[in-house]
Parts: C-alpha cells; structure tokens; sequence
C-alpha cells in the first residue's frame, strides 16, 4: 500500500464510524410482567398490615408485574432516599417503588410514595395519601392504583369493589369485597336464593332477583344505609335487572305479558315500557357502554344467540353465530368486545367477540364458568366457575394470557359482579 | 574519590541539534511502525480450512470451521499439485505425437534415425515447454479458483457470525417489549430508532427517527432499547458495529 | 250442571225475598257450591228463621285434605320434562286435568306453578326455561277451565333443584313444574 493510500485510510477512518449502520428489524414483543421491586416502606411496621405488601400484592395480582424479592434494607428506603439505579438495574429491576408511612403530629398518619423508571433512572412521581390507623388496606389500594397508572398509563382497579352470592347450607348471603377478595361484607341474608347482582353505576345501590317470595322479584338495595325496595314484582317472574350508564333506567325480564320478555323502567318500577315482542325467551339484557344499544340472549332462532337492539326497542340483530348455546352478553366497558359464555363441546366457557372484526377468542379452558364481569379498566374479567365440585371466583386477564383464583370465603361461591370505579 | 568521577561526561554540543535529532528520529520510528502496522492490518489473515479437491460450493459447515486459521498453506499447494498433473498431461501428448512420427521414418532410411533423434529432442523440449505452460496456467487457474472459494466461505462465514448477532440483539431487546402495549396498537406500523454503543455493547445513545404513530409503543421500544443494554457481542469481534439501526413492528409480520 | 243450578237459584233467591223482609240482613247471599242450603220458605214477616248457613270451612276442610290425601291424584303435584323441552308428556295428562277439575270446582282456589330447570348453562336463561314450562301447564289448565286469574306461573330456575348431583338422572328431577296451592306457600 502506497503511503499516499495509508493518508486516505487514516483520513478515511476517522468519519467512517458515522456512516456505516447495521440495519436489524424487530417484531412482536415478549415481555409478560414488568419485573418491580416494592421496597418495605420505612416507618410502616406502625401499622397493619405493612402498606408496602398490600401494593406489591396488587400489582402482582393485576397480571402486567412481576414483583422481585428485595432484601430488607436498614435503614429502609424512602421517598427521601437518593436511588442507585444502577444497583436496581444490577437487581433485574424495571421499576422501584419506595416510601414512608408517617405520623403526623395531630395525631393522624400519611403514607407516602414514589415510583422510579429504573431503565430510564429518573423518577415518576409520589404522592402523599392521608391513612386513618383502621384503613390501611384501603390506603395500599389506592397507592397501588397511583403506581399502577404512573407505569402503564391506564387507571388502577385495586379500590374498587366487587359483589357476589355465597350459599352455606341453606343460607345464602349477597357480599361486597375488595377486589382482592378480601374485607368482605355481608349486605342480604336469606334461606331462599339471591342471583344476579348487578352495581349501579355510581356504585351506591345493587339490583338483585331474591326468591324470598317463592318467585323471582327484583329488588334496588342501598349499601349504605341497607335500605331496599321492591323495583319489579309483577305478576309471574321478575328477574335479570340491568342499569343504563346513566342510572336512570332499569332493563328486567319480566313473564307479565307471557313468556320472558324485556322490559325498561324507573327503578322504583314506574314507566314500564316492553321492548322485545317475541314468543321465545328473551332475557338477560345489558346496556353498551354508551347506552345506545342493549344485548340480550334469546332462543327466537331455535337455540340461545345473542342479539343487540336499540336502547328504545326495535329490530333486533343476531351478534353470535358460531356455536349452538352463547349466553350472558357482558360489554366490555370500552365498548368494544362483549363477553359472553359459550358451550364448547358441552363445557361451558367464556368466549370474547371483538366487535368490530367479528373474531372469537375462548379465553378459558374450564368447565362451567359463568357470569363474566369486566372490571372497570377492561383489563381482567372476574367470573363463577366451579373446582373440584365448588363453586369459586376466578380472574382472566382479557387478552386471556393470566389467569387467577379469587380469595372468596368458604361455601359455594357464585354470581359475581365488578363494582365501577369509585371516585 | 569525588562524586563528578563517577558521573557521566556532560555533553559539550549544543542541547538543542541532539534534541532535535533524537525528537525527529522518534517520530520516524513512530511513523514507521503505524505505517507497518496498519499495512499488516490490511490483510487480516483469516483463511478457512478447505478440502483442497472439492470444487463444488460445499454444505453449511459446522460452527468450528468457520474460526480463522493463520496458514502458510497458498503458496505451498502450487508447486505438488503440478507434479500430479504432469503424468496425465503427458499421455496426451505422447500418444498424439506418436502417430505421427511414425509415417515419417518410412520413406527415409539412413539420415532418418539421426534427424529422429534431433527432431524427437526438438519435440521432447517443445513438449516440456508446452506441458510447463499448460501447468503454469492450471496452477494459476486453480489458485485463482482456490482463493475464491476461500473468499466466499469467509464471505459465508462472516454473513453467519452476522446473522447469529443480529438475532441475539432481536431476542434481547423484543423480551423487554410488553406484549400488552404491542396488542393495543392499531395495524402494524413500524418505528425506526437510531441507536450508538460503546465498543462494549453498552447503549451510549437512543434517538428515534421515526414515530410508529402510538406513544405508548414507541416508549416502551425506548425502553426496551435502553433495558436491554449491554448489548450481545458478536462472536467475531470484527463484526461489531457501533452504529444500529432498529426498525420495531408491534406484531410478526403474517408467513414470517 | 244444570241439575245443580236450578235448585241453587231457586233457594237463593227464596232465601232473597225472605231477607228482604227481615231486619238482619243474612249471611247466606253467596251462591252454595252444594245443594245444602235448605231453604224453607216461611213467609212470616215477624219470626225470624235461622238463615242456612253455607259452611265453606268444612268444604275446603275436605278439599285441602283432597290435596294432601296420598292416595288421590291431587296430592301429586311435580310434572317432569324431557331436555330441552316444554310439552307436556301424555303420562302426566291425567293429573293436569284433576287439578284443572278442582281448580275450576274450587274458584276460590289458587295455585302458584313454580317451573324449574337443570343446573346446565347460565341462571337467568334457566330462569326462562322454567317459566317456559310453568307457562305450558297454566295453559293447559285454562283450557280446561281453570281461570287465569287463579294461576300465577313463575319460575325458580335452577335454583330449587330436588338433588345436586351432575348427572342426568339429577338433571331429569330437576326439569319440573312444582304445583303449590294457597296456603302452602
């Protein structure tokens, strides 16, 4: 090589390294779970349970974390305390979560919390929530809903509540919990059975078929103050009630007129008004999201489909068309899919229709599920389904890849309903 | 006996002609050595195990094949390979020279064995020289032949080596990838990032040139980026290169 | 019929006119479902005659011992259906048309028909399968001249089942119509 070419090559090597670009293309994604590292808050041993557990639970049980075991630190981290993202990093971790739990002088507590981009090495946010002594639980919830928003951008469902039936023997009991499963609360207690509770949406009242009088009558029951009145006993039954988004109305099947039929009313039972007009049984009806349609279930084509119908009445549509026994239509709160329960060779499983493709996923594999309820952000159903013979509530997540078993009290546990978010 | 005797006789020329000297004779050598060295890098002696008769384009070989060799086998192969040739090249001839001399000897008697013998050496050097070219160009042949096959193996190799590094760097980055936020978009758009690392695999820097139109992918493909840093290395250190650029797509591309 | 009424007209209205007469009014306006009221007519406008009386306890004494009686038809009250049907299997025509007979004897008489159905599939379309079944018998009564308004069909659904195993056998107990009269429930 001549010395002129070695010139070049030393001139020439100097701006190469900002022209040559290995181009590599990437699709898909892989990750199931951000990995998460919750450290105990400081100061939180003060009270029960440990607030920083009670969050670490939630997101791992909410399916998009993965929660990492972190040493016990002394002196424990807090909101105060200068992070070593690189010693997060070096821990596998994506995210950091620290705070305190502290006493304030008025006798009162506030628990405070931060959340950390360990990948990105900058902070989230934090927040400082007042803790009464006897409602740590509630207080953990609500930080977790604060993590889980800073890290993926959608609202948290941890606070929120959820209903369902247990029967003991010959009792049954009609409970609202946490959306954990625990805390639970017994609201109506019966020797005849209670089904179908469903949430109004301001989350104060349930509607719910009790067979107290030896026929199915649906009653309104205010939470918090345990008052219920008769919204529809008709004659004949009464039963499958279902709230407008804007809790003005009431949809109830109703046998007056002869058959199963649907009906809308106030929901102190006034203004009735029949909408379906068919000699078949039409009945669980359910509002969409924006109150413009409402889905029921009928056998007017032979077998049980699901259909959808203006708000006010008219010319229903069939919506399921593969298999021969879909019922139950649940809207996912969006709009945009609705759940339902389908036979699938005699098992009876839950099924998603996405409504605008028209494409079914069965996201269970079970046997007899019923009763799917989306929670408020859409992203996990809750459902009754039955191991080894009893009747417990399971989760799935709606784009079926997790799935989990609700800590419910023991006795035969069905029917459950998610509770909107509460504000 | 005094310290000064023991010391090293000063210097009486000027300082400044010896430093000079000395500075400028550094330089050369300094120069000289670059200039040797980056010359000897120029030819990086990465040579490939061949099977010296197979001409055919062999199968993929196995992972340890494809390690470098330093060989002073090239120069060598030449020279044996023309003695083999020899005695096949030769019978050709011989037989087709045969014939001809034959016809020759019988119309002439006495001065025909002595003209034979002169005409057979004549033939015989003509011979020689012509079999000497004709193996001259079969060598020449055959190295040129040998060199490209070694050429295109290495070529081969280096696409290999190249291959199995992009997908270490595709497996790592798409694990740190959601899958929930690459359901939740729309289509399947693509987002190109820009993306410089450190001569050990860290990431030094991040940019995106293109937006695939959904803010929430396009961060979590940031920080996918930035997660799975350091990077995977090649197994051949020369295939490492600084400067990447990543086209992200939220799903598998429908036959991929 | 016929033989029946004419005398239960004629009493009455016997017993009317002498009413009329008298001061206290008398208890005896309604119609007798039997023939027992005797009615003499004595029309003497001061001396009151002991108004016959209509005993209707000892009548539905008997009747609600018709009900519970083993060995008459009455006492059974389960219809049972096949899978996935409504109709009403000709082994169970005769006991729809004893309680229709009494039903359509006893006016007064209601009857609450509770339809049930098997465990399979969700609860509230159970709940329409068995009112689809309650519906059927209560039509099958009127037309054998039970009034409607002493009918009320409703349904339990799956939810009163008679055994909880997950078998047909179960299943085949569950898919009922239930009978209560007034009174039982």
């Amino acid at each position: 090589m001549s010395f002129a070419r070695f010139l070049l090559l030393c001139a020439g090597l100097c701006a190469s390294s900002a022209w040559a670009q290995l181009a590599i293309e990437i699709t898909g994604a892989g990750a199931q779970r951000t990995p998460i590292a919750v450290t105990p808050f400081a100061g939180e041993s003060t009270l029960r349970p440990p607030v920083s557990a009670i969050i670490r639970a939630d997101l791992e049980r909410s399916g998009l974390f993965r929660s990492l075991e972190v040493p016990s630190l002394q002196p424990a981290l807090s909101e105060a305390s200068s992070i070593n993202y690189a010693e997060w990093r070096a821990r596998l971790a994506d995210a950091l979560v620290v705070g305190s739990l502290v006493a304030l002088p008025n006798g009162r507590f506030e628990t405070r919390v931060r959340v950390d981009d360990v990948v990105k090495q900058s902070r989230l946010g934090a927040v400082a929530l007042p803790t009464p002594k006897e409602g740590v639980r509630a207080v953990g919830h609500r930080a977790a809903d604060y993590v889980y928003e800073k890290l993926t951008g959608e609202k948290g469902v941890f606070s929120t509540l959820i209903a369902y039936v247990v029967k003991r023997g010959s009792a049954y009991e009609l409970q609202i919990a946490d959306a954990d499963g625990l805390g639970d609360q017994t609201v109506l207690k019966s020797f005849e059975p209670i089904i179908s509770p469903t949430w109004s949406p301001d989350g104060k009242r349930l509607a719910y078929v009790s067979f107290e009088n030896r026929k199915p009558v649906v009653y309104v029951h205010s939470i918090a103050d345990a008052k219920r009145t008769v919204a529809a006993n008709f004659r004949g039954s009464n039963s499958a009630p279902a709230w407008s988004p804007d809790g003005s109305r009431l949809a109830v099947t109703l046998s007056r007129e002869g058959g199963s039929q649907i009906f809308v009313m106030a929901p102190n039972g006034s203004g009735l008004k029949r909408l379906t007009t068919s000699a078949a049984i039409d009945t669980e009806p359910r509002y969409s999201p924006d109150g413009k349609w409402i889905y029921f279930t009928s056998d007017r084509g032979g077998t049980p489909q699901i259909y959808r119908m203006n708000a006010t009445g008219g010319d229903p549509q069939r919506i399921t068309f593969e298999g021969s026994y879909n019922v139950t239509p649940r809207p996912s709160p969006d709009g945009k899919t609705l759940a339902y329960i389908t036979r699938n060779d005699s098992k009876f499983q839950v099924a998603l229709l996405d409504l605008a493709n028209r494409q079914v996923q069965i996201i269970t594999d079970s046997d007899r599920d019923e009763s799917p309820s989306f929670a408020p952000n859409g992203r996990m159903i809750l459902l009754a389904t039955v191991i080894n013979g009893r009747g417990v509530l399971s989760a799935v997540s709606a784009d079926g890849r997790v799935k989990q078993r609700l800590t419910t009290p023991a006795g035969d546990v069905r029917e459950p309903a998610w509770g909107p978010f509460i504000d | 006996m005094s310290a000064d005797a023991l010391a090293f006789p000063l210097l009486r020329e000027p300082a400044m002609l010896r430093s000079f000297v000395l500075a400028a004779a550094m330089h050369a050598v300094l120069i000289t050595v670059m200039f040797v060295g980056v010359r000897f890098q120029s030819h990086p002696p990465a040579t490939v195990e061949v099977e010296l008769w197979d001409t055919s384009p062999p199968p993929p070989p196995p992972q340890a094949e494809v390690k470098p060799e330093v060989k002073p086998e090239p120069p060598p192969p030449p020279p044996p390979k023309v003695e083999p040739e020899k005695p096949v090249a030769k019978p050709d001839i011989v037989v087709q020279k045969k014939p001809e001399p034959k016809p020759k000897p019988k119309p002439k008697a006495k001065p025909e064995p002595k003209r034979d013998r002169d005409f057979e050496k004549r033939m015989r050097e003509q011979l020689a020289m012509e079999q000497k070219a004709v193996a001259e160009q079969d060598s020449q042949r055959k190295e040129r032949e040998l060199k490209a096959l070694i050429a295109k193996q290495q070529q081969a190799a280096r696409d290999r080596g190249l291959a199995t590094w992009t997908d270490k760097i595709k497996s790592k980055i798409r694990s740190r990838i959601p899958v929930q936020v690459a359901d939740a978009v729309g289509g399947n758009p693509d987002a190109i990032f820009s993306v410089s690392l450190l001569p050990n695999g860290e990431v030094l820097t991040v940019r995106m040139k293109k937006s695939s139109g959904n803010k929430a992918y396009d961060e979590a493909v940031e920080r996918a980026i930035l997660g799975a840093s350091p990077l995977p290395k090649p197994d051949d250190a020369s295939l490492f290169q600084r400067q990447l650029e990543l086209t992200f797509r939220p799903r598998d591309k429908p036959g991929s | 019929m016929t033989t029946r009424i004419l005398p239960i007209i004629a009493a009455t209205s016997l017993v009317a006119l002498f009413a009329a007469c008298s001061t206290t009014p008398e208890g005896g306006d309604k119609p007798a479902a039997k023939p027992d009221a005797a009615a003499a007519p004595a029309p003497e406008a001061t001396a009151r005659k002991p108004a016959p009386t209509v005993d209707l306890t000892s009548r539905s004494r008997d009747g609600s011992a018709m009900l519970k009686d083993p060995n008459n038809i009455l006492s059974k009250r389960q219809i049972f259906f096949d899978f996935d049907k409504y109709e009403i299997k000709p082994e169970y025509k005769g006991l729809v048309e004893a309680h229709a007979k009494y039903l359509r004897e006893n006016p007064s008489a209601k009857m609450l028909l509770q339809g049930n159905a098997d465990e399979r599939g969700s609860r509230e379309y159970n709940v329409g399968l068995g009112q689809r079944r309650s519906d059927t018998v209560k039509r099958a009564l009127i037309l054998l001249g039970a009034k409607d308004g002493q009918i009320e069909s409703v349904s339990l659904g799956e939810e009163k089942p008679m055994c909880t195993d997950h078998a047909e056998g179960c299943w085949a107990k569950n898919r009922r119509d239930d009978m209560l009269y007034g009174g039982e429930y």
